[in-house]
């Protein structure tokens, strides 16, 4: 095994643990407001989740071909790159978790990977117009469209359902967000899973293990699929009860209003060739049907972090890119680089992970859905 | 003015117009046909036995909305096939 096979190694293991944390990460997006309103125990909601994100990347491989296409100069991406871009989109999703900040894992990959390209190459490496119209322009407009369109949503529900009985009312809201959950589960599992994909696939080719035309091989598929489906059944419980009950305590009519019309816009938008970050769309769609009912109901407060977050995502996983690009240079261009920085990246992350266990776990209640 | 135009420079605003419309209609849509069936359901299942008629048109009305409902998941899960 030379030195490429081991960055090849070691960028395959990046990826890898990326499409867990971002399945980690984003579980909220499907299973919070299904705990929250109480339409399925904690466990059993995750599990589903875990599930139909698995399913839902072997749906399609269509875009499981590039990273960052029309952002960066694709001729210019190296498996060094893809490594340090990899690191500072973990490092973000590891970030935003501990403070139970939403916010997206594509661009924080997107972010990781533009600070590499500006380490390795400088701004004649980034194409501007594409990061404009295909990260930060949809970014603003996701949140504000769900908003849109789950605030009017739950008024039309409150309309339709508001002389009936409470009972089935909420039963009925509760099967529903089942329903708009899984689909949302699902398309998750389709359109993040295939970055992993494309990720281990470019490095295959970049590698010369695969042809420049070869398809993504089965064993890619199965284990992006495994990696996404076991972070999602982990569950980033911190993420879920911000989504879930500390932007806006929620109601079923407001949860399926909220996810129904978050998976709606996210299809719509994604038949006509413009992909929304499902966290923006869901958190906006969250604070919609909370400010529609009561503009108080919202805790302004968390929404502002909320979006702070979003706000410096590209600029702080950019950042982290940069520098762990410019560390693995320090050591030249063999696999010694990757390596040191992969081994203090597991140091970390272990040193993360059982502080965090050592520290009073969160308060749930059965009512705001118990941690299992 | 000059953000707004850089803006419309790199984004097919027709596009972004069309995705605006389409996703509100669809997320509406699909928000008024789930309460009409729950609502269809609930009424149908208040009027059962004394007013068997009106059961039958909320009956119609639940499925109708079942229908839309059911539609709008064929066509998110065939979004999701063709990408």
């Amino acid at each position: 095994m030379d030195g490429a096979d081991v960055i090849l190694a070691i960028v395959v293991a990046t990826a890898l643990a990326f499409d867990f944390t971002n399945g980690f990460h984003d579980t909220a997006n499907v299973v919070a407001t299904t705990i929250s309103t109480r339409a399925l125990p904690p466990r059993v909601a995750v599990t589903l989740a875990a599930i139909l994100n698995f399913v839902g990347a072997f749906l399609s491989l269509a875009v499981a071909a590039t990273i960052a296409k029309d952002i960066v100069d694709q001729q210019l991406v190296t498996t060094t790159i893809v490594f340090a871009g990899l690191v500072g989109a973990i490092v973000w999703n590891l970030a935003t978790w501990y403070f139970g900040l939403p916010s997206s894992s594509s661009h924080a990959l997107v972010g990781g990977v533009v600070g590499a390209m500006l380490a390795a190459h400088g701004t004649a490496a980034i194409h501007f117009d594409g990061l404009a119209g295909k990260v930060l322009i949809p970014a603003v407009i996701a949140p504000i469209l769900a908003f849109a369109v789950a605030g009017i949503g739950i008024l039309v529900c409150y309309r339709i359902v508001g002389r009936l009985a409470p009972g089935p009312v909420s039963r009925g809201y509760r099967l529903g967000q089942v329903l708009s959950g899984g689909m949302l589960a699902l398309a998750h599992g389709t359109n993040d899973a295939q970055k992993t994909m494309g990720v281990i696939t470019l490095a295959l080719i970049a590698n010369g293990n695969l042809g420049p035309d070869a398809a993504v091989p089965t064993w890619v598929v199965v284990s992006a699929a495994t990696a996404i489906a076991l972070g999602t059944y982990l569950g980033g419980w911190r993420i879920i009860k911000t989504m879930g009950s500390r932007i806006i305590k929620m109601d079923p009519a407001q949860g399926f209003s909220a996810q129904g019309s978050g998976a709606a816009v996210i299809l719509a938008a994604t038949h006509f060739g413009y992909p929304l970050s499902t966290t923006h769309t869901i958190s906006g769609a969250v604070m919609g049907a909370g400010a529609a009912k009561r503009l108080s109901a919202v805790r302004w407060g968390v929404a502002g972090n909320i979006v702070t977050a979003w706000v410096l995502t590209l600029p702080a996983a950019a950042l982290v890119g940069g520098v762990v690009y410019g560390v693995t240079h320090l050591f030249g261009d063999g696999a010694a680089g990757p390596v040191i920085v992969a081994a203090a990246g597991i140091a970390f992350t272990a040193y993360l992970f059982v502080r965090r266990l050592q520290q009073p776990a969160i308060t749930t209640t059965t009512a705001e859905g118990a941690r299992p | 003015m000059s953000a707004l135009a850089g803006a419309t420079k790199v984004v097919d605003v027709g596009q972004l117009a069309q995705v605006i419309y389409v996703a509100l209609i669809a997320g509406l849509a699909v928000s008024l046909a789930f309460s009409l069936v729950i609502r269809g359901a609930v009424r149908a299942g208040e009027h059962r036995r004394t007013r068997p008629l009106l059961a039958a048109v909320h009956a119609l009305l639940a499925s109708a909305g079942l229908l839309v409902v059911a539609g709008a998941i064929v066509f998110g899960i065939s979004v999701m096939l063709s990408k």
